[in-house]
């Protein structure tokens, strides 16, 4: 795997970086006396060039949460493990701090409140001035559509629409990096469509580096750069282009009712990369409409069936663990 | 949005302590507030569970109460009247601790706690709010002074108010320092009535501490809540004679109040910094 911090960033160190993490462990605490203490993240290391839309994908309980944490200084590291803009938290904690945007998963809206009282409240707590907290709700309920909608109590209003709002509050401040933990959560497949084109128009528009977390591989094949983390560890990472490219360019996919025999016989007789992920086999290539009918005579009666695909994060995900990527509701995906 | 937005660069480097601290804790502040005016049914709940104990217990005692060493004609309605509002105050500093654990479920204080404030003015607004919100009802019940027939001077309605005040602050900084640490509201119920609610028994507001037992007595002695209930009550009476007997004179109780109040601000902010999100 290439140096996942060059292959985003060439220019190395000098690069002008929104996030930098070096060798990031993270540890809980045991639970118990008895327990063995947990270890959230192994050595993990990256880089996020400014401007980029960047997203962290792993299935649950891959480390993404705590990441998430450290990287909006909720949880803060051991020094010299995180860096934002250049500047380390020790010490200038709160200009950091000033510079983030932060969208959780759990919505941090107070919904007693109307939307311009929650804007307010979000604006005081970053050292506003209350002119410029008027002026910029105006701009960002208007650009978000949620204008109509500012005197009404967080309570009253539809989960999309509070998003929103949790979206307004983020760039409230004008961040320089705004991240964002499973923002989709919830939301139907349109609304999370729309959702994550607002993030990429935002980006576009005011030229905010935008770092998200998500479960959903689909939610992955748009963004400049994906990290892709399993059990703590970074797997994959690159833009979607570069991790795709690692597969051939196409992918024959054969399910068999003895996939590590056809395994052993594929590999020797085509000396193409294959593996096998459950009762699957899995053949990169770069002429599967040729290849299929051949592997399909040679292997009459072992393939149950063959299917093909261009190569995905998902098919990434797959090659890196040999596991297939397990949504939140049990399927594969 | 134009691509010009960018934050304002903080001029000469570190930012000071002073920037977001005042309007962090105000914002705070404003917010409880707010909650509490858009939920009209706690004023009735704190002001009307006290006042209602207050009516049935008052009248009950009224005519087989004697209190050693105050005037003969005080009635128990009289002397259950600084207990009543004291207990409105902790109930609204119970009820404000409690959203600290409300808001760290909702969600809504993990964007606080990574906002560029203090901890120490999260803990502040926070505090103030609830024990703006406990003066407030006090103030409220002080209107029913003149029907009991104290007579208050312009002397004694300050001491009252500077009573009150310092009470106000300790209880909501004593709930505050209770809920920072917890997790579940049912948890915080165990501690009220394992700790906050015998603390206000035992504060001389349902009977003096010079008629009680000579071990409860001690104990009383020991309760806090005993300066800071003295030193309303002897407020309330400031200059009429004669004057309530407690264990010590009011800038005695005053003082021993307002030390446990710094006390658990202190703690706060503490807590506050020390705990992880």
């Amino acid at each position: 795997m290439p140096d996942p911090e060059q292959a985003r960033n060439p220019e190395g160190e000098d690069g002008p970086l929104a996030l930098r993490v070096r060798n990031l462990t993270f540890t809980y605490p045991p639970p118990s006396r008895n327990a063995r203490p947990r270890t959230a993240l192994k050595d993990v290391s990256f880089g996020i060039p400014e401007g980029d839309f960047f997203c962290i994908l792993g299935p649950n309980g891959s480390g993404k949460s705590t990441l998430f944490r450290v990287l909006t200084t909720a949880t803060l590291p051991p020094s010299g493990a995180v860096s934002f803009f250049g500047n380390e938290p020790d010490g200038r904690l709160r200009e950091i701090r000033r510079s983030l945007g932060v969208v959780f998963q759990n919505p941090a809206l107070d919904k007693k409140l109307t939307v311009d009282e929650n804007l307010s409240c979000h604006g005081k707590l970053y050292a506003m001035s209350a002119e410029s907290i008027a002026s910029r709700s105006d701009e960002i309920l208007s650009l978000l559509g949620i204008a109509g909608r500012r005197g009404e109590p967080v309570e009253t209003l539809s989960g999309g629409l509070a998003r929103r709002v949790e979206l307004a509050k983020a760039l409230l401040h004008s961040p320089r990096l705004l991240l964002l933990d499973e923002p989709t959560t919830g939301l139907d497949p349109t609304a999370r469509f729309e959702f994550l084109r607002l993030l990429r128009e935002i980006r576009t528009g005011a030229g905010t580096t935008i770092v998200y977390t998500t479960h959903i591989l689909e939610e992955s094949e748009e963004c400049d750069g994906i990290l892709i983390l399993d059990d703590g560890a970074i797997v994959a990472s690159g833009s979607p282009t570069e991790l795709r490219s690692e597969i051939g360019k196409e992918l024959i996919i054969m399910q068999s009712s003895e996939p590590s025999k056809l395994l052993e016989s594929v590999k020797q007789q085509y000396g193409l990369p294959v593996y096998r992920v459950d009762d699957t086999v899995r053949v990169e290539c770069d002429n599967a409409s040729a290849l299929i009918g051949e592997l399909l005579r040679a292997y009459e009666g072992t393939v149950d069936m063959v299917s093909f695909s261009r190569p995905s994060i998902g098919d990434v995900y797959i090659k890196k663990t040999g596991r297939r990527f397990v949504t939140n509701n049990g399927g594969p995906a | 949005m134009n691509a010009g937005a960018r934050p304002p660069a903080p001029e000469g480097g570190r930012p000071t302590v002073r920037s977001g601290f005042i309007p962090g804790a105000a914002v705070l502040w404003k917010r409880e507030l707010l909650h509490f005016l858009r939920q009209r049914s706690r004023l009735v709940g704190f002001i009307g569970s006290p006042v209602i104990f207050w009516l049935v217990i008052g009248s009950g005692f009224n005519r087989s109460f004697s209190y050693i060493g105050a005037r003969p004609d005080i009635s128990y309605l009289e002397f259950y009247f600084p207990g009543t509002i004291v207990l409105t105050m902790l109930f609204t500093a119970i009820f404000a601790s409690i959203s600290i654990i409300e808001d760290r479920h909702s969600g809504f204080l993990q964007g606080v706690l990574v906002a560029p404030v203090p901890r120490i003015s999260i803990a502040s607004g926070k505090i103030m709010g609830g024990a703006t919100l406990a003066l407030i009802q006090a103030v409220l019940l002080l209107f029913l002074v003149p029907v009991l027939g104290i007579d208050m001077t312009a002397e004694s309605i300050v001491a009252t108010l500077l009573s009150l005040t310092v009470l106000a602050v300790g209880l909501a900084g004593l709930g505050f320092v209770i809920a920072w640490r917890m997790d579940s509201t049912q948890g915080f119920h165990a501690v009220m009535n394992l700790v906050l609610i015998p603390l206000w028994l035992l504060s001389g507001a349902l009977f003096p501490v010079h008629g009680a037992a000579g071990w409860m007595e001690k104990i009383m002695l020991c309760n806090p809540l005993y300066y800071g209930m003295s030193a309303f009550r002897q407020s309330l009476y400031l200059g009429t004679v004669p004057e309530p007997q407690e264990f010590l004179s009011l800038p005695w109780n005053f003082l021993i109040f307002s030390i446990f109040s710094v006390i658990m601000l202190s703690l706060s902010a503490w807590s506050a910094k020390t705990r992880r999100i």
